[in-house]
């Protein structure tokens, strides 16, 4: 467990080798006592836990995508394809140069003689 | 080479869904990561949990290792960030926890012979003083120190310059030293 390749010494000037040895020794026996028995094939299951659970949540969410995708682009066509007409037949039936806001929204339209009609509605 | 090569292979086939090919990296990494661990957050219920983070974190990152460094470094870089992630985490918890509960860490000897006792006042002396050091500085320490890194190593590992590494572990040694004083040597 404890390293015994050579140590580069650099940087630890007036450390002693007894204080390194004795922190070695210190982490061995702590390592020892947190770590608990066969730490590989705990870790080996915890990863098969966690792959499994990401793979299910990766499924549902791939099928809930796959399985909304299609009627809310079908509904949201339809619902774009209902307003062009709308505005299309708004856009016939206007017989004076009246935009197609300015019809939605009540407004009188915007022209060179309302530009200089100085009376007002009295409402 | 012929290391770096089996290493290679390894990784290749873990990457392929080869269970035992992981298997076996994560036993010949196991030492590395549980003493970086350890000598970073002293023992505790939580060294488990986070050697455990490491490797889950190795099996989902190892398609991003580019073979730039080593495997080793790539591995004792993720233990360091986890063990710095789950330190900031407990001060947090500690934070919380009214005081009567905290709970003081403490070497467990079950022999109390008076060597033990000798050897477990030296462990804990030992402990608090590589506890009581900043953050940044103990990485330094911890990789030098206990995995026996040169400093080109460390600094690989922490992604930073080889002066900073010299210069933090210069300033650890010298806390290590004025914490401890004379005490380790009459014990």
């Amino acid at each position: 467990m404890k390293n015994t390749r050579h140590r580069d010494q650099e940087g630890l000037e007036g450390l002693s080798p007894d204080i390194i040895d004795s922190i070695q020794e210190m982490v061995a026996i702590e390592r020892d006592q947190s770590l608990s028995s066969m730490p590989t094939e705990r870790v080996m299951r915890a990863i098969k836990r966690v792959s499994m659970s990401e793979s299910t949540m990766d499924d549902w969410l791939s099928h809930e995508l796959f399985s909304w995708f299609r009627p809310v682009v079908a509904t949201g066509l339809f619902v774009i394809a209902l307003l062009a007409a709308y505005n299309f037949e708004i856009s016939k039936t206007n017989d004076y140069n009246q935009s197609t806001t300015e019809m939605v929204l009540g407004l009188h339209p915007v022209t060179v003689n309302a530009a200089y009609d100085l009376t007002f509605d009295d409402h | 080479m012929k290391h770096r090569n089996t290493e290679e292979t390894l990784i290749h086939d873990a990457l392929d869904g080869n269970e035992d090919a992981f298997r076996t990296l994560v036993e010949r990494y196991m030492d590395e990561v549980s003493r970086t661990v350890t000598g970073m957050m002293g023992p505790g219920p939580e060294i488990d949990d986070v050697v455990q983070e490491v490797f889950i974190k190795l099996h989902r990152s190892l398609s991003s290792f580019r073979g730039d460094s080593s495997l080793k470094t790539f591995v004792i870089r993720m233990a360091i960030n986890k063990s710095l992630d789950a330190l900031r985490k407990r001060k947090r918890t500690r934070w919380l926890q009214p005081w009567g509960v905290l709970d003081e860490r403490e070497p467990v000897a079950t022999d109390r012979s008076d060597r033990n006792i000798q050897q477990s006042e030296k462990s804990r002396l030992l402990r608090s003083a590589v506890d009581r050091l900043p953050e940044k500085q103990r990485a330094v320490v911890v990789l030098r120190l206990i995995e026996d890194l040169s400093t080109e190593e460390t600094s690989k590992v922490l992604g930073i310059p080889y002066g900073t590494v010299l210069s933090r572990l210069k300033r650890g040694v010298e806390r290590l030293k004025t914490e401890l004083g004379d005490t380790i040597s009459l014990l």
